[in-house]
């Protein structure tokens, strides 16, 4: 492999027309490339997110069965969060895990940063791997509107239910546990 | 498990829509299964699909892709919009055939393998309705890969943005994705994890 090419940001002429919503904004802009070329195209502005693959000692993953509203279904995705302004990773990670599944974790691993839509979105989702969990007896409360179900399963189920094409992938699951499995010898 | 949701959200109002190029975004009022009312921001995303293209040595067709969007270029299967009345295996032709066609290696060789499907993908589940099939296409024994580009490559988006085709072994697309220094696309990290199976 040739070595990794260095960022090369597009320079952002205008802004034709934006819209926010929430923690996040769709931007209307016009660009000129670094090959010179100019083109307008709608983009996703995403302060970025972390996201967890929470491993219990004998073994199984805590993993979430979450209400999408955008694909109107549930979806087995790991627990995640959107980083505050300006907050380390690790600290959206620890705090989200806690609120989302209850547990709090002792070790923890950079499995890289990963991009969801590069095509329309400049998020950028940091990965974890989680260990040393331990059960909170009066875990924090959560997002209000967050709708999901905790679950416990063994890494030959997770497998079987990515590949059994029965179930619409999440990419950031897939992703996070393709990174993970090598330091779970798996 | 159960992937169709029994109790969909009610959409309540459109508070405000931006009309892009190629997608629109609005923020809509809605009330969710649980009973709560939200307001949320979503993208209105066509059709997509990601293909997986293996030559018959084994070796997998990649591109090196500038996206503007994060000002990088990462490593990618090709992907694109479905057309207007387009079968998933017709677009995986044309990508192929865009990507292999006169300048390349492919002009006038025979049609491409089958679609092989590996899934829908849901690349951003919270805030797209985006959905990409990922699929496998096992390239024939005529056709042999092209060299890897070195200069810009080919114009590949609406956005104006180039690809540079790589062909790798899967040992050295795996090396390149555990490294942890490459930047992860998760289209292309989840369609890779699938074809590899049937390899």
């Amino acid at each position: 492999m040739a070595p990794l090419p260095p960022p090369e940001p597009s320079r952002l002429l205008e802004t034709v027309a934006a819209l926010d919503a929430r923690k996040i904004r769709f931007e209307i802009n016009r660009w000129q490339l670094p090959n010179g070329l100019e083109a307008t195209f709608g983009i996703i502005r995403h302060p970025g997110a972390s996201l967890a693959v929470p491993v219990l000692a004998d073994g199984r993953v805590v993993i979430l069965r979450q209400y999408r509203f955008a694909v109107a279904a549930r979806l087995l995705e790991f627990p995640a969060g959107t980083l505050d302004e300006g907050e380390d990773p690790l600290t959206t990670m620890e705090r989200e895990l806690q609120e989302e599944t209850g547990y709090a974790a002792s070790r923890w691993d950079a499995l890289g940063a990963m991009l969801p839509c590069p095509g329309y979105s400049d998020e950028v989702i940091h990965l974890f791997l989680a260990r040393d969990l331990r059960l909170l007896p009066n875990p924090p409360a959560g997002d209000a509107d967050e709708d999901l179900e905790v679950l416990l399963m063994e890494p030959a189920a997770l497998d079987a239910a990515i590949a059994s094409g029965a179930e619409a992938l999440d990419g950031k699951r897939i992703t996070a546990w393709y990174r993970a499995r090598p330091l779970l010898n798996l | 498990m159960p992937d169709a949701c029994d109790s969909p959200h009610q959409s309540l109002a459109i508070e405000a829509s931006l009309q892009g190029e190629a997608y629109g975004f609005g923020r809509e009022r809605l009330r969710l299964p649980m009973g709560l009312d939200a307001s949320f921001g979503w993208l209105r995303h066509p059709p997509t699909l990601m293909v997986v293209p293996r030559w018959a040595d084994g070796r997998v067709l990649l591109l090196r892709r500038y996206r503007p969007a994060v000002g990088q270029r990462l490593l990618e299967f090709p992907s694109g919009r479905l057309a207007a009345g387009e079968t998933v295996a017709q677009a995986a032709q044309r990508l192929l055939d865009r990507l292999l066609g006169p300048d390349g290696t492919g002009a006038g060789q025979p049609a491409a393998a089958p679609w092989e499907p590996l899934g829908q993908l849901r690349p951003n589940p919270g805030y797209s309705d985006e959905c990409m099939a990922l699929g496998l296409v096992r390239l024939g024994a005529q056709q042999a890969p092209p060299a890897n580009d070195t200069a810009e490559g080919l114009l590949m988006g609406d956005d104006g943005s180039t690809g540079q085709r790589v062909s790798l072994s899967p040992a050295a697309l795996d090396g390149a994705l555990a490294s942890g220094d490459e930047p992860l696309d998760g289209r292309t990290l989840t369609a890779w994890f699938l074809a590899r199976r049937r390899w």
